[in-house]
């Protein structure tokens, strides 16, 4: 059964199916030249939970791994090489919570979406093959550690984190994929590789129809409901499990990223939506760049002018980030918190909580604009389980009162970890 | 979507691009002026300073506090090399009419703020940028310039660039060096402002539903003190010649990075211009390229190798990161790729290939009107314009003979590697 999900104010709607091979299929029509389809899994790098009765802990980096490995083909042929041939630009990317394989295209978009669906639903691995892949990834994986923005990240992350697989790298490091081998990739394969445990998003100038077309050829017309694949159940305590991490790294002056960590997340995925939009409205209105804090830090030369902030939510862990460059971040963190002590106790300004809502909506209007962006942000929605336009009415539904409890809520210098690379020489 | 190009005033441009396509408008400026070692930096610093206030906002906070109030409008600019000139890009990016109460909608306000940043900078009362906004942007510059290091992938392209183009503007900063930073005071800024000024002919690119005469009107009314002839435009391209140019920096990384720079004497206007950018595509323009699949793939030797190509200055870079002890073995693997682009070893499936990706890039472009202004803007600058359509068609239609007579118009240049003393933290 097809169901329909309308927006008045943004004239837009998408459709959902589920498909008897128990894959949900969903199709946002969108009159672009290119169209753009993600197949993806709800299988991420924190998914390390023991695996059935092989009782597999699954090595740190194996779902990136696994990403890798699934574009070599039976026939030793690599599925860019198929996509490249019908001029569809393929890629894949794995996060802490997914796995999502993807492409964009002008034109053969059935036979693109055949070649996707038959490359993720057909893993082919090899001693050999793995072995290859092993130095590839190493190579990844130092280029990474080169990078000071991706090391001051996770080790922020390190520092919130007692015992969360998220403080994790995605890639794992080269001692953990070391311990992959075929057997791990097909067990591992086997249960998060499952329709019901993945999603079929799609945007662009096509109709259900179409796709389903293409699905019913290239998936079976059954299936048999497999076990619920495992999740990580790690309770973590509110408060930061360190405080400060540093590290040296190759910087010219100090980067930090200072991290609050949220352990409050709701059951709910209609609550978390709106933890996640008054999150957003209160991040925009404590960092942004027309707001008081930053131009205080900026105006006494105490940050350089790129400073972001952000919040992740997902089922089971969350976490602000803000980061920046400065002289003297452990000055910066204090004044931060001094700033939101402050605040809290002063109420945030209402005329600053309408600015930062408009800014959102503005935000999110503008999100329809592009193909990629809104099959991300529909494909997050449905592995969070809220449906995508009910956004509107959740910023809607925020007042400040909520906004200024989850301030109080949120950023407690408990729950505060600050990550900082300090350079390796003066420069 | 076909642009028309109008005038605006006397020497300013307009490409016009109408289009209901988005719910989003854009509105960009750019000028391209001579890439000199004296101006380049002082250029940059004025851009930055319009970011600092205006007569009418005169602080950032005023002005970032505007921008939020027209519906998060954001304005980014943007300096980058066109040939050798330096060019200057401010860029509008704002809700459409229909999502904020209808009417004209924001355009016409979104103009007169981008004519105050680029006509009204806020000056004191002796008509000069206030000494201690003049002293805290120079920081960022100090900071911005040290920062280079904190990106080696960067730095090892920067490298090569340099080598290759030693004694042009293209090879020069386009923020200088740190050397040169004392010396900028307020008035030396405030005199080359004036001086650019004077040397500024706008090409503006508008996207969005507004009518050409409306549009047309609001910039000719607010810019009108803009009104020179445009500086010529240079772009010196020669094959070359002699020997290769190698250069070696040791740093405290995992990696290497090694990064190839060839040279062309093909021009955006050449007949073989297309041809060339195929070639490219060819070698080491995406994952079904030759790089990727016989040194990434079959040699496992990286994990990302690749190649790019500034069409507007006829330089190809081709980059690796590496374990360093792999330096001369990649360098030789990837110039066997080169060798055989060059006689001419390319399959019908690589070229159908690369023909059908870089068709999908240009035919993707339409649904990004960013990447459409940048097309339209940086033809229209260097004096070749052409239309996507037309651009599209002519590669599509190129030959496997013309892509290697293109090839064989290339010539390796310079050679650039830092070496990783492997300092970089634990794997």
């Amino acid at each position: 059964m097809t169901e329909i999900f309308k927006s008045d104010l943004l004239g837009e709607h998408y459709t959902r199916f589920l498909h008897a091979s128990g894959l949900p299929i969903y199709v946002f029509p969108k009159k672009m030249t290119s169209t753009y389809a993600l197949f993806a899994t709800d299988f991420g790098a924190v998914d390390t939970a023991p695996i059935g009765e092989s009782g597999l802990v699954p090595p740190s980096g194996v779902a990136h791994f696994l990403e890798h490995k699934l574009f070599e083909c039976e026939d030793g042929s690599d599925a860019f090489e198929h996509f490249s041939a019908l001029g569809a630009d393929a890629n894949a990317y794995t996060s802490h919570t997914r796995t999502v394989y993807l492409f964009s295209s002008t034109e053969h978009f059935s036979e693109a979406l055949g070649e996707l669906i038959d490359f993720v639903t057909h893993p082919f691995f090899t001693k050999k093959s793995v072995k290859k892949e092993q130095g590839i990834i190493a190579e990844e994986i130092r280029m990474c550690r080169d990078n000071p923005y991706d090391t001051c990240y996770y080790n922020m992350l390190e520092g919130l984190y007692k015992d969360h697989p998220v403080k994790t790298d995605i890639c794992g490091s080269v001692a953990s994929i070391g311990e992959i081998t075929p057997e791990v990739l097909y067990t591992v394969y086997n249960t998060y590789y499952t329709p019901e445990n993945m999603a079929l998003v799609i945007c662009g100038d096509v109709t259900m129809e179409e796709v389903l077309r293409v699905v019913d050829r290239h998936l079976p017309r059954s299936y048999t409901a497999g076990t619920t694949p495992p999740r990580v159940t790690v309770e973590e305590a509110p408060e930061a499990h360190r405080a400060r991490v540093s590290a040296k790294g190759q910087v010219a002056k100090p980067i930090f990223s200072i991290g609050f960590k949220d352990t409050r997340i709701p059951t709910e995925p209609v609550e978390r939506l709106k933890r996640d939009a008054a999150m957003a409205i209160l991040c925009e209105m404590l960092f942004s760049e027309a707001g008081e804090l930053y131009n205080a830090l900026f105006d006494e030369g105490l940050i350089s002018p790129e400073l972001s902030s952000d919040y992740a939510l997902t089922r089971d862990f969350a976490f602000v980030q803000l980061s920046g460059e400065a002289g003297d971040p452990e000055l910066v963190l204090s004044r931060v918190l001094d700033a939101l002590e402050r605040i809290k106790k002063e109420g945030l300004s209402a005329e600053d909580f309408e600015r930062c809502r408009r800014i959102e909506y503005a935000e999110y209007i503008k999100s329809f604009d592009n193909t990629e962006e809104i099959a991300n942000t529909l494909l997050s929605f449905v592995f969070e389980g809220a449906e995508l336009f009910s956004y509107a009415e959740v910023l809607q539904s925020i007042d400040l009162e909520f906004v200024n409890a989850l301030l109080c809520e949120v950023f407690c210098p408990s729950h505060v970890t600050l990550s900082v690379i300090f350079p390796k020489e003066e420069v | 979507m076909t642009p028309q190009f109008l005038s605006v005033g006397r020497y300013g441009k307009l490409i016009y691009l109408q289009t209901d396509r988005f719910k989003s408008e854009l509105l960009s400026l750019s000028f391209a002026v001579p890439l000199t070692v004296q101006a380049a930096q002082q250029n940059a610093m004025v851009v930055a300073l319009s970011r600092r206030g205006t007569k009418t906002y005169p602080s950032q906070a005023a002005l970032n506090r505007k921008l939020d109030l027209l519906y998060s409008t954001a304005i980014s600019t943007a300096n980058r090399r066109m040939g050798d000139m330096q060019m200057l890009t401010f860029t509008a990016d704002f809700l459409g009419a229909d999502y904020v109460g209808g009417g004209k909608g924001l355009l016409p306000e979104v103009v007169s703020v981008l004519g105050e940043l680029v006509g009204q900078p806020f000056f004191d009362a002796t008509g000069q940028y206030p000494a201690d906004v003049v002293s805290s942007e120079k920081q960022v510059l100090r900071d911005a310039i040290r920062a280079e290091i904190n990106n080696p992938r960067a730095l090892a392209g920067a490298g090569a660039r340099k080598l290759l183009c030693k004694g042009e503007p293209y090879g020069l900063s386009l923020i200088g060096s740190k050397d040169t930073v004392d010396a900028l005071t307020p008035e030396v800024l405030a005199c080359r402002y004036r001086a650019l000024l004077s040397e500024i002919a706008p090409v503006f690119s508008y996207v969005g539903k507004a009518s050409a005469a409306e549009v047309v009107a609001l910039l000719e009314s607010t810019f009108s003190f803009l009104d020179k002839a445009p500086a010529s435009y240079a772009a010196d391209l020669h094959a070359h010649v002699g020997e290769v140019r190698r250069g070696t920096r040791l740093m405290p990384l995992q990696q290497g990075k090694l990064s190839l720079g060839f040279r062309t004497d093909i021009a955006p206007n050449d007949p073989l211009a297309p041809a060339l950018m195929l070639a490219n595509e060819i070698f080491g323009g995406s994952p079904a390229s030759k790089l990727f699949l016989n040194v990434r793939e079959k040699r496992s030797l990286c994990y990302h190798c690749s190649s790019a190509l500034d069409l507007y200055k006829g330089v190809l870079f081709a980059g690796s990161g590496i374990k360093s002890e792999n330096r001369a073995v990649t360098e030789e693997a990837m110039l066997l790729e080169f060798a055989a682009l060059q006689r001419g070893e390319i399959s019908d499936i690589e070229l159908h290939a690369a023909k059908k990706a870089l068709s999908n890039n240009y035919r993707t472009a339409q649904d990004n009107p960013a990447v459409l202004s940048r097309f339209y803007t940086g033809r229209t600058l260097a004096g070749a314009p052409v239309s996507l359509e037309d651009w599209r068609t002519r590669m599509e239609n190129t030959t496997r003979e013309e892509v290697m007579e293109a090839a064989n118009r290339i010539r390796l240049g310079s050679v650039y590697f830092i070496e990783g003393t492997g300092e970089g933290g634990e794997e």
